[in-house]
């Protein structure tokens, strides 16, 4: 493979693509030229080559063999039966019935029958980018691409030339809100290959709290490229609760990049669960950038089939008296390959850092695979930091003595996966997710799980 | 409940009947059961003392079926059917109960969701309705007392961070809750304090019946001093070198193993039974 950009039909479509939309004109200048040094870092840098280090484990090949559509169909999800469907499985979290503060996008376009942000109190704005960017497009200019995740990654510079729409939520100083906002995005391949550019944006002021559940699905019916990025920023003592659930159809690639800029005090719990998709990359970037600041991150992924997943976290002590506890799981059947790259960087004048990682890995069958891959760069001398990993089977004697009380093996080796894989469910606050994804473990598992 | 046989006889029924096993470990091919010969009647309690090493453990999982072990040669019938031929959680539904002597902890699966899947699992297989969550609680109620499981212990992951005599309770709780037909305690004893122990014995000895049969093994004279068995056997590498009722065991805990071994190799044989 090379990074050659022109010669690869799905590559041209995309830039293609992120010219129409600059194109369509009426943007701020000041994202005119945020999406035009994007796309001429993408274009110039091309795909990652599979020698590349940081793109190992994820073949982004098939993004390059065919040229991806951009849904020009305005047609809402309930004039799309498959992606509905895949939509409703999610509906111990969201709701067909718009009783949630939720925005739903289809293929990147807000559908506006099923989301509904009513009910918000003074302080809380939750709204579609689109909305934003009329006139000069204040409301998403002091953060929208601050975090310079464009700069650094290939995706996300693809991401930025080409997003035409996304959820902002801006929560004022000192604005507590308890309930969870959502948005979902689904993507639509019925008709042809179709490429989304989902992004978020989550601005907490100082003191602020709330919580966001961030879902992708889609049907099974056709290949979808999405490639979503999340930005979010952290006031002083601001706290975040975020869920992202990956639940991408089966010919889905998904590439998703969550990029956190931490203010002193602030604390982030993130929860990150990687269930569908042919092929995911998951991709967490924290920067704790004020003293005090924390990240609890929790990761789960489970991978069957011939699916391919990859969960990758940086964390960027670059203040002192930080903290950070990760923890991920990863659960690989079938032919499935799996792979957790965790970094933590504790800069020099970082001291008193306290960053701790932790993954596990369970392998259910002979092809599976999995790699896991921690690096630590510390550069002081004043820190509590340490890490762990390992890989393992269901345990003999577990299953041995599960047996010898009556359930049969494939119950036995479910009770087991789903207790290793709910360890980290039930980590997650909101009580809708819980379930739901005790359900979803549940289901995931092979054979009869009672 | 048992009269299918046909016969009116008083006669117990032979609950476990094993000839001649010889077992050895897969892996490296030693061999550990070199012979034995064993009936159990319905309603009878038979200890087996021996000292480490001598195979009771090997005993126990070959017959409750755990893997890694080879049978070489003999048979054992539990109520007249090939029990090894059966799947472990069959023997399990069958009515089988292991005890175990290192009972193992299953982090995130908690003790009564567990329990409840492994007796609806035995239900199941005995042709009787699921109980439901309910229901199941009222079962274990009286049992749990018995066995002083707190509530607390109920609700955490199976085993987990449990102390030594807690598991042990736990496995005499499940065992009361499964009601097996025979069963077998590997060590039930060991690890326990004194007041552990009268728990857990007074549990063995509430589950005594003369539909059920007892394989008590033990290290130790101690625990039969609770559980009065109707037959003791010593093993010693593999064999059972001596039978004899109860007061055997009180040699044994006089005299100490070496006794048994001595005279067994004086005897030129290692497979002496002695009619008690
Ligand atoms: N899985 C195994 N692999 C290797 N050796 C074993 C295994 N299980 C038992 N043994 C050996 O078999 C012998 C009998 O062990 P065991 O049945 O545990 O004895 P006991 O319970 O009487 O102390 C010992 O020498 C022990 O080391
Ligand atoms: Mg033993």
């Amino acid at each position: 493979m090379t990074s050659v950009v022109a010669a690869s039909e799905g590559v041209d479509s995309l830039v293609a693509a992120a010219r129409a939309v600059a194109g369509r004109g009426s943007v701020p200048g000041w994202l005119e030229q945020l999406r035009k040094e994007s796309l001429a870092s993408f274009a110039d840098r091309g795909l990652p080559a599979s020698r590349d280090e940081a793109w190992r484990f994820t073949d982004t090949a098939p993004i390059a063999r065919q040229a991806w559509g951009a849904d020009p169909s305005a047609a809402p999800l309930h004039a799309r039966p498959a992606a509905l469907e895949a939509f409703l499985g999610l509906s111990r979290v969201v709701s067909a019935s718009r009783t949630s503060r939720q925005l739903v996008f289809v293929n990147g376009r807000l559908d506006p029958e099923l989301s509904t942000v009513d009910g918000l109190g003074a302080g809380v704005r939750f709204e579609p980018m689109a909305r934003l960017l009329k006139g000069e497009g204040e409301g998403l200019r002091p953060h929208l691409g601050l975090t310079g995740g464009h700069q650094k990654h290939p995706f996300a510079a693809l991401n930025a030339s080409s997003f035409a729409d996304g959820a902002a939520l801006h929560v004022d100083a000192g604005v507590v809100v308890q309930e969870p906002f959502h948005v979902v995005h689904v993507a639509d391949a019925s008709s042809g290959p179709v490429a989304s550019h989902p992004r978020l944006l989550v601005v907490l002021g100082e003191n602020a709290q709330a919580s966001i559940v961030e879902s992708f699905v889609g049907g099974d019916d056709g290949p979808a490229f999405v490639n979503s990025v999340a930005e979010v920023y952290l006031g002083p003592h601001a706290t975040l609760d975020q869920t992202t659930l990956q639940e991408g159809g089966a010919a889905t690639l998904h590439l998703g990049a969550l990029f956190a800029h931490q203010d002193r005090g602030s604390q982030l719990f993130a929860h990150l669960f990687s269930f569908g998709a042919r092929v995911a990359r998951s991709e967490l970037s924290v920067a704790l950038h004020g003293e005090g600041s924390g990240v609890t991150l929790d990761g789960l992924f489970l991978a069957k089939g011939g699916q391919q997943v990859e969960l990758r976290t940086l964390i960027d002590h670059a203040k002192a008296h930080c903290g950070s506890q990760e923890y991920v799981k990863g659960v690989l059947d079938g032919t499935a390959r799996g792979a957790f790259e965790g970094r933590i960087v504790v800069r020099p004048h970082a001291i008193k850092s306290d960053a701790h990682q932790k993954n596990r890995n369970l392998v259910l069958s002979r092809e599976a695979l999995v790699d896991t891959k921690p690096q630590l760069e510390i550069y002081n001398d004043d820190v509590k930091c340490t890490h762990g990993s390992s890989t393992g089977r269901l345990d003999a004697d577990a299953l041995f003595y599960l047996r010898s009380r009556g359930l049969s093996e494939p119950a036995a080796r479910a009770l087991l996966t789903s207790a290793f894989a709910a360890e980290i469910a039930e980590r997650v606050k909101v009580e809708t997710v819980r379930e739901y994804l005790q359900h979803r473990i549940l289901r995931w598992l092979p054979g009869e799980a009672a | 409940m048992n009269g299918e046989r046909g016969t009116s006889e008083k006669k117990e029924m032979t609950m476990l009947q094993i000839e001649n096993l010889h077992a050895r470990i897969q892996d490296d091919g030693t061999e550990i059961l070199k012979g034995i010969d064993l009936t159990i009647r319905a309603g009878e309690v038979h200890a087996i003392m021996g000292p480490n090493g001598s195979g009771k453990s090997t005993l126990a999982h070959v017959l409750s079926g755990r893997d890694g072990y080879e049978v070489t040669a003999g048979r054992v019938l539990y109520q007249g059917k090939d029990l090894l031929a059966m799947a472990p959680e069959i023997r399990a539904r069958e009515g089988v109960f292991l005890s175990f002597q290192y009972p193992v902890e299953i982090p995130g699966v908690a003790n009564t969701y567990f329990l409840r899947m492994s007796l609806n699992a035995v239900r199941k297989h005995r042709g009787l309705p699921e109980i439901d969550a309910m229901d199941f609680m009222e079962l274990i109620e009286g049992k749990a007392k018995l066995l002083e499981m707190e509530d607390a212990l109920m609700a955490r992951s199976v085993n987990e961070g449990f102390s030594g005599g807690e598991k042990k309770r736990n496995e005499i709780f499940q065992m009361a809750v499964l009601d097996p037909k025979l069963a077998i305690l590997d060590e039930t004893d060991s690890g326990l304090d004194i007041d552990a122990l009268r728990v857990v014995a007074t549990g063995i000895n509430a589950l005594r019946s003369p539909e059920r049969a007892m394989l008590v093994i033990t290290h130790y004279q101690r625990l039969l001093n609770y559980i009065e068995p109707d037959v003791v056997h010593v093993l010693a590498d593999g064999r059972i070198v001596k039978t004899g009722d109860r007061t055997l065991a009180h040699l044994l805990e006089e005299k100490g193993y070496g006794w048994i071994e001595a005279e067994g190799a004086a005897a030129g044989t290692t497979a002496a039974v002695a009619k008690g």
